[in-house]
């Protein structure tokens, strides 16, 4: 099946079968290896996109269904590597990364929150980061990274 | 809401508020650009995907393996027990009764009897279904009591791993005797990436493994033996956590994705599926824990008597080192001149169990904190009180002999308790109106044996500092830990210091503490500055100016040997935890966790301060949301990942630190918390509710069942 979407602005055509998982698509396709497989079971989050501003699996999302969609990951919060976006530079200066392979899911879910008005207080904002796991943190300091940035 | 920031508090009660963030993980940028290459995102042309095809039965004789012959095999490899040319077994330290691949029969359910690689996974897995594996099932021994008693024999003359005992001082008088029973079930680390590996193998004849290995020189040493290969050069890629579950299963994988590689001459890639590392890989050992303490009528211990029973699984791999960490830990933070501890580690035939410390110490805590507060019921004593009477002070020696020349656990508790006084965050986790409140305290001692062994080194390369430092990072931080130390020492910025990852062909592995490394950081650092000081005929300890004067390019490495810590390294902690119980539920609503830390002066104060709350969330993990069920061939059903509780499960936590003498070997201050924080929230259930909590997991089901 041909399918046409956009990924981080860039329109890209392929020919996939339409049930492959997007993740697949992301990282053994288009080289995008941000977007980690942590569970394939819809539990960890490590694989968060963007699917027209909204947060999705990528693990759980079948490719045919972002036909005609705007994809964003991680590699697209950024044009240039020397100026690291507001919520990359957040959680890098709070050393809020630990092992890092839930940090680009975890930065997908905060900038789809980050766009959300009215954005979430603390509370609000651990409960919808509750489904991103993060094993290192305790989510702490991710939480007050996150909350500097959307103040 | 954690505390506005670490609070360092010297045993004379100076204060040094550390900055938030002051040096990023020196990792952080590549992670939060997802470019931190981690194993599945490494390209490798023609690389091969490697599958293992694994025992549906614990216990059963192996009668044949036969290949579908109407099947497509062109571009597939298959490779069994026969293909081995050496020893078939996984060298775990002395350990070898594991073996790569099963031959005449699986002693567990998903014993790996095939590998097979092909250039897709998806291939791979095809293939996989069309190999046939005919077994004869046997009854399989899953039960570790009956393990114990040897009526059904699977390993040796009585099924035992390991056994130890300890006796000082003999039995007293008087005092009353309070007997309980204590069980911790097994843990899942729960890493976010499942182990993987690539073998490639060299144009030279060698082979480069990559990926997530912590331990390479069991790589190095089991390929030599199993695979007759001389030259292995292990490297380690990014690791996506769970530094300690990467040694033993790891190995096994290394060696099977290298069968496949030297076989076909390509590289292959092997790593697991979520499925097979929740369900096959190694756990911490579910510890079962008789003690017996005689006590007086301040709760004093005049006597303690403990039992310990560890399910090995059906490999011993490290499980002895498990059996010594618990023993080591097996009167928690108490002192007592009286002791018996008898340990045992036993065969089963559930997948192996691994030496895994952070939870190992954690269980071995639940049990002793436990105990405390059933004395001080029997008693009718403070729970606090029994602790401050009991708690080891600076010159106590532990049962094993090894004397303690600082504690400070009165004063851990005591913080903690100052701490614990400040009002609730109201608005978290206000829990069902009918909710019964409890505050309890838990103690954990982290007993860390001296290692030592292998080097640092340090390379000068124009303005550049190199670090080879044999340690294996899986995302704790270390390594920013030992640049920042050398930045500091050397006065330069830390962008001019560069931390290699491991690396077998630069780096001989070690099993040296991060204290260990950091010390003998610090005396390479010295030498380095005399050395050029000397080239540049300056007598200047200033680094920087010796640089600038410096005009030769030449490359200086100044090597170190890492030298093994005198005595223990320990670290002392007390948790307090407020919570909430739904009598009608038995849900469990935790609202704030207070820690009081005492370890080593914090290299990297708010890295420390982040790795004690993800250690406090594991244990949270453990204690509340893990859920570890036993399938009918014994091994584990695991439904998501709840060792890892969610971020809208996670309480208030408050954090301090004590700085401990740092020349009388003090652990790192986030060493071994987890301990004191499943016995804070054990206590802190059975003050809301009566609820005797005697086993770890604490689910609602279970704390209905002992509500009184």
């Amino acid at each position: 099946m041909k399918l046409s979407f956009r990924v981080n602005s860039k329109i890209e055509v392929l020919d996939v079968e339409p049930l492959t998982p997007l993740i697949e698509v992301l990282r053994d396709r288009l080289a995008l290896i941000g977007a980690h497989q942590g569970c394939t079971g819809d539990n960890c989050g490590a694989c968060t996109v963007l699917v027209n501003d909204v947060p999705v699996y990528a693990c759980q999302v079948p490719v045919c269904q972002v036909d005609d969609a705007e994809v964003r990951t991680v590699e697209g919060l950024t044009a240039d590597a020397e100026r690291l976006a507001p919520l990359q530079e957040a959680l890098a200066k709070a050393g809020a990364t630990g092992c890092g392979f839930c940090t680009p899911g975890m930065l997908m879910i905060g900038l789809a929150l980050r766009q959300r008005q009215p954005r979430p207080g603390p509370e609000e904002l651990r409960e919808l980061l509750s489904g991103n796991l993060c094993r290192c943190t305790g989510y702490e300091a991710i939480v007050q990274a996150m909350l500097e940035v959307m103040e | 809401m954690s505390t506005a920031g670490v609070v360092l508090r010297a045993r004379k009660m100076s204060t040094v508020q550390a900055e938030r963030g002051v040096t990023p993980p020196i990792d952080a940028r590549d992670k939060v650009l997802g470019k931190a290459a981690y194993v599945d995102d490494v390209a490798v042309d023609g690389l091969q995907h490697a599958v293992v095809l694994r025992s549906p039965y614990a216990r059963a004789k192996i009668l044949g393996v036969s290949l579908d012959m109407e099947a497509d095999w062109e571009g597939i490899t298959v490779v069994t027990a026969a293909d081995i040319p050496g020893e078939n077994a996984v060298c775990i330290g002395e350990s070898r009764d594991w073996p790569l691949l099963a031959s005449k029969g699986v002693r567990h359910e998903g014993e790996a009897v095939v590998v097979l690689c092909a250039p897709t996974l998806r291939a791979a897995r095809a293939a996989l279904k069309r190999i046939e594996v005919r077994y004869e099932p046997l009854e399989p021994l899953l039960d570790p009591r009956k393990s114990e008693d040897n009526s059904v024999q699977i390993f040796g003359q009585d099924n035992v791993f390991a056994r130890t005992t300890i006796e000082r001082g003999g039995p007293r008088g008087s005092g009353r005797w309070i007997e309980c029973e204590w069980q911790v079930g097994a843990q899942d680390p729960v890493p976010l990436e499942t182990h993987g590996v690539i073998a490639k193998p060299e144009k030279d004849g060698s082979l480069t493994l990559f990926g997530t290995m912590s331990r390479p020189e069991w790589v190095q040493q089991t390929l030599r033996e199993a695979l007759k290969l001389s030259t292995v050069t292990v490297i380690q890629s990014v690791i996506g956590g769970g530094r300690s579950c990467r040694a033993e299963v790891p190995v096994q994988l290394a060696a099977h994705a290298a069968l496949c590689a030297i076989r076909i001459g390509k590289p292959v890639k092997l790593q697991l599926s979520r499925t097979e590392q929740l369900r096959y890989t190694a756990k911490r050992h579910p510890l079962q824990v008789t003690l017996r303490t005689q006590v007086d009528e301040v709760g004093r211990l005049h006597r303690v008597e403990a039992r310990l029973l560890l399910d090995g699984g059906a490999y011993a791999t490290s499980s002895a080192q498990a059996l010594e960490t618990a023993i080591l830990h097996a009167l928690g933070p108490y002192h007592c001149d009286s002791v018996y501890v008898h340990g045992v580690v036993v065969a089963t035939n559930r997948p192996p169990n691994a030496a895994l410390a952070e939870f190992d110490i954690a269980a071995m805590h639940f049990c002793i904190e436990r105990q405390m507060d059933q004395i001080a019921n029997s008693r009718t004593l403070n729970p606090v009180a029994v602790r401050k009477v009991n708690v080891l002070r600076g010159g106590d020696s532990l049962h094993t002999g090894d004397v303690l020349r600082w504690a400070v656990g009165v004063e851990v508790v005591e913080t903690a308790e100052r701490l614990a006084k400040a009002p609730l965050v109201a608005v978290r986790r206000p829990g069902p109106a009918k909710s019964l409140p409890g505050q309890g305290v838990g103690l954990s001692l982290c007993c860390l044996q001296p290692q030592g062994g292998g080097a640092v080194s340090v390379e000068l390369r124009g303005e550049k500092i190199r670090l080879l430092v044999p340690y294996v990072d899986a995302g704790e931080g270390h390594p920013t830990r030992f640049a920042v130390l050398v930045s500091r020492a050397l006065k330069v910025p830390i962008s001019s210091v560069v931390v290699r990852p491991m690396d077998t062909s630069r780096i001989q592995p070690s099993m040296a503490s991060p204290p260990e490394i950091q010390l003998a950081l610090g005396r390479v650092v010295q030498r380095l500055v005399k050395i050029v000081a000397q080239e540049v005929g300056s007598r200047s300890s200033d680094f920087a100016r010796l640089l600038k004067k410096r005009t030769s390019t030449k490359r200086i490495r100044v090597e170190e040997p890492i030298l093994p810590r005198e005595g223990l390294s320990v670290a002392f902690h007390a948790a307090i935890v407020d919570l909430l119980v739904d009598p009608d539920t038995g849900e469990v609503t935790l609202r704030r966790i207070v820690t009081t830390s005492a370890g080593r002066r914090p290299v990297h104060a708010r890295m420390s301060q982040i790795e004690l709350e993800g250690a406090v969330g594991r244990a949270i993990g453990s204690a509340l949301s893990e859920k570890l069920e036993v399938g009918p061939q014994g091994a584990w059903r695991v439904s998501g990942m709840g060792g890892i509780p969610k971020a809208g499960a996670m309480p208030e936590l408050v954090t301090e630190f004590i700085l401990a003498p740092d020349t009388l070997g003090p652990a790192e201050p986030e060493d071994g918390v987890g301990g004191a924080v499943l016995g804070a929230i054990a206590q802190a259930i059975e003050q809301a509710t009566g609820a005797v909590m005697r086993a770890v997991p604490m689910h609602p089901e279970q704390v209905l069942k002992a509500l009184p």
